[in-house]
Order: structure tokens, then sequence, then C-alpha cells
């Protein structure tokens, strides 16, 4: 058989499984989501040193047992690194100059479900010897065979990932994954997918890479995942001397900016968030970190609100080298825009641009700082006014009962005491009733509310909005005619 | 500044801000009509003059601030209105009334006067800002604060007005117009203090801007029964007769 070249596609797989010795470094009583974080990033340090033996990288984590690793495709990768054991060899070496774990297993097999499942096996590597030359001369059903007769080793256990199903078969008297195999070959997988369902079929199926009805080698086989490992972007400038001015430190903001602008035009990303680490020459380092309400690809933004963030900052130290640092991005592709039928919706340039506007203003006032009201639908003026955000849309639609009503422009939050003398009402000023009463007996089901609303004219001509709280028998000014 | 420069004298007689003597020279298109014909009478655009600062001198806050600029608002349909530092918050309600869209309204708080002047800048730079108005922080600006203010609405589009207290009218401002206003049971006043390239002979001169209609007409409740129904009423609109009776009731009165 002549060898095939290292473009074309393989003519099996091979999958290594390195399978991390248990979870040890869980300290305390952590949560099922933390420990599941610890794992996920433990797995992707690990994906990111053996990226370069190849890209096609699995991380797996089982549902049940916590039991993680990360599986390889490597049949690409064998011309190029020059056979099974040197590849082998080069991943280990890799594996403690990293010093990613201590101790790991590892299995091949010919799919990654099967090869998981191979390094529960006792010896795992001592399988080299029997596969090295059906590789070499690329005898896949010889290796097919051989993997076979590995996992009919396995108790049916193993499939940890099925424990119901485990019973059951333990129950029928399938002890190990032989007589599974077994079964499959007498009767083929129908009698386990009647009984289990076709998530457990699939799973047989997929681990001895079969077809579910003719038990033959998958002819569609699934196309295998590719890893995509997080490229951060760090760029460092080291000032001529050094500044704690921030006049100073404005070219070199801008030259990092740039950089980060044209490492996310070229990868099609954009960030949302920066940090600045500035560092003095005592290694001292302080971080800055700006965020921004929309994802950016373009820096003027985020040097606006870097600047901000600058002006309001008190500099502890000289500063001698400046680091940008961005250690999350997303695909440019991945943004979701509301689709908005209605006709007040407003001009998205304008939009855009008040975009970048806000954001500055955000950065320096708070987020609480800018906002928009609404109606709402309440007989109680204050919860009839309701503070949203300034990207929501204000509900306008006043019922015909309010909208012949006196209302005011100007509402008091809280509102004002009237002073009572005997020469009448008194609010900087003596008032005079002159429109009114309007009842409002509301919030009966909580707190009970009686109030008869008049508009008052003060001495000077300013006609304002009182109520009488017919309960404490207080008036109180709430609004401004203007 | 991307004007060319005069050459020669009516170029630069060309140019709306020159102080002419008693004569002025009308730049109609700079305008935006205020909803009042009386006051675009007075003011050199017929309107409010955009790109400009307008300053506006009051008491305190329900000096007929809202039936002075509203019709301007009301009349704008694109861009945003936007509100610096209110005094009170603004009622949903009433604006509703008012014919006031509230998804064009924005509201922004910055209490500091070093705030204040980063957000007049920022927002009047904006060409999503149409309106804006700002009413000045506790910490009262000098002239120099409102320069800038100056400069970043020229570099505007869009209309703005500055609302500061009335104690500041005699100090010396750089805004493009600047007025006083001041309410009264039967009218809303309006003074132009100041008008560049306006004429002199009109500033200080007293304008009286009519009422609502609804708030007139009212007799106040102590005065009700004094008032027998065959004399006639001061206020320029009759209060709803009940029955014969004289009566200030708000139900009566939404009928009308």
């Amino acid at each position: 058989m002549s060898r095939a070249s290292t473009l074309s596609p393989p003519p099996m797989r091979l999958w290594l499984a390195i399978r991390l010795s248990g979870n040890n470094d869980n300290n305390g009583h952590p949560t099922k989501n933390n420990i599941d974080s610890t794992i996920e990033k433990k797995l992707m340090v690990l994906c990111d040193a053996l990226y370069q033996f190849t890209p096609h990288l699995q991380m797996y984590i089982s549902q049940y047992t916590r039991e993680h690793g990360v599986l390889l495709e490597i049949s690409r990768s064998l011309t190029l690194f020059g056979g099974i054991t040197t590849l082998l060899d080069l991943i280990h070496k890799q594996l403690h100059a990293k010093n990613v774990t201590d101790h790991y297993y590892h299995a091949l097999a010919h799919t990654a479900q099967a090869a998981w499942l191979c390094s529960f096996l006792e010896h795992a590597d001592n399988i080299i010897q029997h596969i090295e030359q059906p590789i070499n001369h690329h005898n896949a059903e010889q290796l097919r065979y051989f993997f076979r007769d590995r996992l009919q080793q396995l108790p049916v256990t193993c499939l940890e990932e099925f424990p119901h199903e485990i019973t059951v078969l333990e129950q029928t008297g399938f002890i190990s994954l032989g007589d599974v195999i077994q079964q499959i070959q007498a009767s083929g997988l129908r009698s386990f997918s009647k009984r289990f369902g076709n998530e457990f079929s699939q799973y047989l199926s997929d681990m001895l890479d079969i077809s579910p009805d003719m038990q033959q080698p998958g002819l569609f086989s699934a196309p295998v995942p590719l890893f995509h490992p997080e490229i951060r972007f760090i760029e460092r400038v080291d000032l001529e001397f050094p500044v704690t001015q921030l006049d100073l430190l404005q070219p070199g903001l801008r030259l990092l900016l740039q950089k980060l602008s044209y490492h996310l035009q070229q990868r099609q990303h954009q960030c949302q968030m920066i940090e600045w680490h500035l560092i003095s020459i005592y290694q001292e380092r302080e971080i800055i970190r700006v965020h921004c309400d929309t994802p950016q690809q373009q820096g003027h933004l985020l040097l606006d609100l870097s600047l901000i963030q600058f002006e309001q900052y008190a500099f502890r130290f000289a500063v001698d080298q400046m680091e940008l640092y961005c250690p999350f991005t997303s695909p440019v592709q991945a943004q979701t825009c509301p689709l908005d039928f209605s006709q007040q919706s407003p001009n998205p340039k304008t939009t855009q641009d008040f975009t970048l506007t806000t954001a500055k203003l955000k950065a320096r006032l708070g987020n609480s700082a800018i906002y928009k009201i609404s109606y709402k639908d309440d007989h109680l003026p204050e919860l009839s006014n309701d503070i949203i955000s300034y990207q929501k849309t204000a509900w306008q639609v006043l019922p015909a009962l309010q909208q012949q009503a006196l209302r005011p422009k100007w509402l008091f939050a809280i509102p004002q005491t009237i002073g009572q003398t005997p020469a009448g009402l008194n609010w900087r000023g003596q008032l005079q009733l002159l429109a009114g009463p309007e009842r409002i007996h509301t919030h009966w089901w909580d707190t009970p509310v009686a109030r008869d609303y008049f508009m008052a004219q003060r001495h000077d001509g300013l006609r304002l909005w009182i109520f009488k709280d017919l309960q404490q028998q207080c008036w109180f000014v709430q609004g401004v005619f203007c | 500044m991307n004007q060319q420069l005069p050459t020669n004298l009516e170029q630069l007689l060309q140019r709306g801000d020159i102080w002419r003597g008693t004569k002025a020279f009308f730049q109609d298109n700079n305008g935006q009509d205020t909803g009042h014909p009386e006051l675009n009478n007075c003011l050199v655009h017929h309107g409010w003059p955009r790109a400009c600062l307008i300053e506006i001198n009051q008491q305190e806050l329900g000096q007929g601030e809202w039936l002075l600029l509203a019709p301007a608002l009301r009349n704008n349909t694109e861009g945003l209105q936007i509100l610096i530092n209110p005094p009170a918050l603004p009622f949903a309600q009433g604006f509703l009334q008012a014919g006031l869209n509230l998804d064009q309204i924005l509201i922004v708080n910055a209490p500091a006067k070093n705030d204040f002047l980063a957000a007049f800048v920022e927002i009047a730079r904006a060409k999503a800002c149409s309106h804006l108005l700002a009413w000045q922080p506790q910490q009262a600006l000098n002239y120099t604060e409102i320069r800038k203010c100056v400069l970043a609405s020229n570099e505007g589009s869009g209309i703005y007005w500055l609302l500061r207290h009335s104690r500041t009218t005699p100090q010396s401002s750089p805004a493009h117009l600047r007025l006083r206003t001041q309410i009264y049971a039967e009218y809303l006043e309006v003074l132009i203090t100041k008008q560049k390239g306006g004429e002199q002979s009109l500033l200080n001169k007293p304008l009286e801007l009519s009422l609502p209609r609804e708030w007139m007409g009212y007799l106040p409740h102590a005065d009700l029964d004094n008032y027998p129904d065959n004399i006639p009423h001061i206020h320029p609109q009759k209060p709803v007769r009940s029955s014969g009776k004289i009566t200030n009731n708000i139900s009566r009165l939404r009928s009308r």
C-alpha cells in the first residue's frame, strides 16, 4: 500500500486520550460550577500546550464522575512528527516541560470514545509495539480489530455516562463490553436501540465506528472538531524616562491601541474590556481596567474611555513601562441586532454616534446618571413616572382620564411639606387654591393612599400642584406648572 | 473653523454676529421657530439660533421654561433632546400632555462642575443631539467655563440652552443670546437682555406671552362664595358654571 499524502484525508482516524489523574486539587467544598470552571481552565491550558501537535483537540469532562481529559486526533500528525512513538514522546516531554500535569493516563484507539474508555485499562501504554506496524502500513481494518479486542476487556460499568443502561445491562447478564460487542455482532444495534433508545445505540456505534444498521465502518463520519486557542493580546511599550503626567503617556496609549485595533481587525474580532498595566522601575504594577457597553474593533472609544479613567487616576509611582492586555475577544459575526419595525425607532446613524457619547458619559458619571422617563399605569403620580434605561423604549400611551387632567411638567420625587398658617397655606409664599379637588384614592391593597389634588397659585403667580393627604391631614407640593 | 477669512468689509458684514448699531442683519436660515410669534419677531434669526449658546436666567424653577421651550421641542421630530441637571423630575404625564416625545428626551445628572462641563461639551458635539437644556450646577460657572460651552455649541448644529439663576443677569456672559423669564398670574414675561447682531432697541423690552387656556379662568376657592352669579369674572376666561353656581371642580372643567 502506498503512503498517503499528509494533505489527503487519512484512511482511518487515530485518537489519543489523555486523562488527568483524579481531581484532588479542589479544596474545601466547591460548588459544581466552580469545579467545572476550574477543570475547564486546566484543560484549556492543556489544549494550548498540545495545540502544536494537532489542531484537532477536544476537551472532555464526565458529567457523573468529573473525570476529565483531552482527546487528540493524531492521524494527520504522524508523518510530520515521524511516527507514533516519536509523537508520544514529544507529547510527554511537552506536558512535563509545561508542568501541565504531574500524572496522567493515555490510550490510543480508532475513535474518541474508545480511546477515552481504553485509558482506564491497565498497561494502556504498552500497546505501541502492537499498533506501530499497522499504522505505518495504514492497515485500518487490522487496527480496528485490535482496538475492539482491547475494548472487550472493559466492564460495562465503564459506560459511566449511561448509569441507567449499566444497571439494566448488568441485570440482563452483560458483564463486559465484550458481551455487548458480541451481541451487536450477532443481532446488530437494533436490539439496543429498541431497549435503550437512540442515544445509547448512537454512542455504541460511534465508539465502535460502525454504522447503526450495516455494522460497517461509518461511511459518512462526522468531521473532527478543530480547537481554536484563545489569542490574548499583550503589548508593551518602554517609556524613555519614568513619567507621572498623562500628556506624556498619551502617545504610548495611542500606539498600543492602534496595535490592538490592527490585531482585532486581522482576526475579525472585537473586545469590550482592556487592561492597562502601569509598571514602575521597581516592577510595581497598577492595573486600570476599561470597560465599554458595546464591543469595539476600533480604538477611538477605548482611548477616550481610558483617558477619562487616567484623568481621575492619581499616579502612585512614575511609570516606566506600559502594557496593554486584552484577555477576551469575540468574533464580529457574533453580534445580534434586534429587529425593530416600529416607526419610532431612532435613526441608526444618530444612535451609533450617540453610543460613543453615552459610553464616555457613563465612564465619567456612572451608569445611573443617564436615563429616560416613561409613563407607567398607576394612579399615584410618583409611581406613574417610571425611570428607565436610556436604551429602552418609553411607554407613551396616556389614558383618556389622564389626558384631560391638569398635570404639571415638574414633579418632586419627594413631596415637599406646605406650612399651614392662620393666613392659609404657605410654601415660599402664600398659596391660593384654584382648581380642584381631584381625588386619588388608591393602593388600598397594600398601603392605602387618599389625596385631594389642587392647582394652587402662589402670590407671585407661580402655579403649583399640591395635595392634601387625607390620612395625615397635611398639605404637600408635588409639582410645578411651568 | 472652516469658514474662509473675509477679504473685504462687505464680506465681513455678512457675518451675523457683528454688531451694526441699530440695524440688524438677519440670517433667516439659521433659526428654529420658537412657537411664539412675538418672540420670533424680536430675534435676529426669527427663532432660536442654531449652533449658539442661549442663556436663560430665572429666579427659580417653574418660571415658564417649558412654556417657552416646549413648542420648539414639540416641532422637532428628529434628534435627541437632552436635559442636564434638571432641577426636578420631568413628569411623564405633563410631558405627554404637552405633546413631547419621551423617547427623544434623555436626562443626564452631572452635579459636579467639571462633570457638567465635560457632559455639556460631549453632548453639544454629538450630532444626535438636536436640543440641549442644561441647568448650571450648584457651583456657578464663570466666564471662562461658559465660554467653553459657547465653543462646544458652535461645533454642534442643535439648539443649546443654558439655564442660570437670575442673579447672574448683571454678570457678563459670552452667550449669543440671553433672556430672562418671569411668570405672572396672567402671562409669562420674557426679557431679551443680550443678542448678538440684534437691534439694541429691542433689548430689555418685556414681552408678554400668554399662558395656556387650561390654567386660566379660575377664581381662588376662598372667593367663590363672594361672587354673585351676575358679576362678570375678572379673568380672561370665565370659570365653568354648574347649575348656576361658580365652581372650580376639575371634573367639570374636563368637559371643556
